[in-house]
């Protein structure tokens, strides 16, 4: 058989792990931003290791579908602007949406 | 060529996106994420079993955006050697091809493809993401495991020392080697942009904490990948044809005592046994400053 002839391998289309994310299923606490003490030196989005924080309009947005709430970035912010909140309120640990 | 200086020059697309499999906090990912930015769309990416091979998920969903070949554990650097002999006979030219593999598919069950590809000098980049274990299949020890480590098959420490990857890579003389850190991505980015630029095999190693096999909490990744550069256990440089430039100077000296201390596989080590490494890292220090 030639190579040409060889069937192609199906192939997932690019990014479509970002289309199908949720990551509140998983997700304990979140980053909570302070506006007043960001001074935008970007270095939380460096550190992020799920592409969840972009600077947006003058001000750093979370992705809550791609974060998992690990803090690294309230442990790693030089100003200390984000604090890490409990995802889930109450004792019967319902989702704040 | 121009190297990037500040962060707020660095293109904001993701190529290697969110939603991807991996655990909170993961090192790995995070050096994914901090080359991928400068390696840019025109890559091609081949990960050998890893946990890298993994979290970008497989066969339905991926969360690459460039194309991405999962190899097996023994050959990804003769897997970037082919790819690149097809592009080369196509006639493509702009395409960096990277074998990019863990400490294990690096210094053990990969090496002697690494080995056969820096000798044949390939054009392609190989990164090891170092998390110093096996984390993929639960965390056993490798050869760059440190001494004294705690893992599932040397529950009393590991005996023996960690291995010089560097040093083994720098005997085959290749045109550009470099160590990188997780926690220095300026560092990390101009490195991958000065290995675009050189032709032939090139060669960088990323210390990327993995907090469940390091016993550390989850958002401490960063941290302990900055306390390793300041303790001087991984020292940040490239070599360029052999030529040895040191990229960051820590601004503090910690010592190691501190670095070892924050983790749970070191809760073993003895004081004399930390004192002999601190020796051991002085002298390293001076050697690699000097």
């Amino acid at each position: 058989m030639a190579v040409k002839e060889l069937p192609v391998v199906p192939s997932a289309r690019p990014g479509t792990m970002a289309a199908g994310a949720a990551m509140e299923r998983i997700r304990e606490r979140r980053p909570v931003f302070e506006k007043q003490k960001c001074n935008l030196c970007r270095e939380c989005l460096f550190y992020c290791p799920d592409a969840a924080l972009a600077v947006d309009q003058g001000e750093v947005r979370v992705d809550l579908r791609f974060c998992k709430g690990c803090g690294i970035c309230a442990v790693e912010c030089p100003v200390r602007a984000i604090t890490m909140v409990p995802e889930y309120a109450g004792n019967r640990g319902f989702i704040e949406k | 060529m121009e190297l990037i200086k500040t962060l707020a020059e660095v293109p904001e697309d993701e190529l290697f996106t969110g939603g991807h499999g991996g655990c909170r906090g993961c090192g790995a990912a995070l050096a994914v994420r901090q080359a991928m930015k400068v390696l840019g769309p025109r890559t091609i990416i081949n990960i050998p079993a890893s946990c890298m091979a993994t979290i970008g998920g497989s066969g339905l969903t991926t969360a690459w955006k460039v194309p991405f070949y999962h190899s097996l554990f023994e050959c990804a650097p003769a897997v970037a050697s082919g790819i690149r002999a097809a592009l080369d006979i196509q006639g493509i030219k702009d395409v960096n091809v990277v074998s990019w593999a863990g400490d294990a598919g690096t210094a053990d069950i990969g090496f002697q493809s690494l080995t056969g590809a820096a000798e044949r000098q390939e054009n392609i980049i190989h990164v090891c993401y170092d998390n110093e274990t096996y984390m993929n299949t639960g965390g056993q020890a490798g050869s760059v495991t440190p001494y004294q480590a705690i893992t599932p098959d040397t529950p009393a420490g590991k005996p023996t020392p960690r291995k010089d990857m560097l040093a083994i890579m720098a005997a085959h003389h290749p045109p550009y080697l470099a160590t990188a850190s997780v926690a220095y991505p300026l560092d990390l980015m101009q490195k991958f942009q000065k290995a675009m630029a050189i032709q032939g095999f090139r060669y960088i190693h990323i210390l990327a904490p993995c907090f469940r096999g390091w016993g550390i909490r989850e958002d401490q990744t960063v941290q302990l990948a900055r306390m390793a550069v300041e303790c001087g256990l991984w020292q940040l440089y490239e070599e360029v044809d052999g030529r040895r430039r040191v990229t960051v100077v820590p601004e503090r000296r910690i010592p190691v005592r501190e670095y070892l201390r924050l983790q749970g596989r070191f809760k073993n080590m003895d004081e004399a046994a930390i004192q002999d490494l601190q020796d051991e890292v002085d002298r390293r220090f001076r050697e690699v400053q000097s």
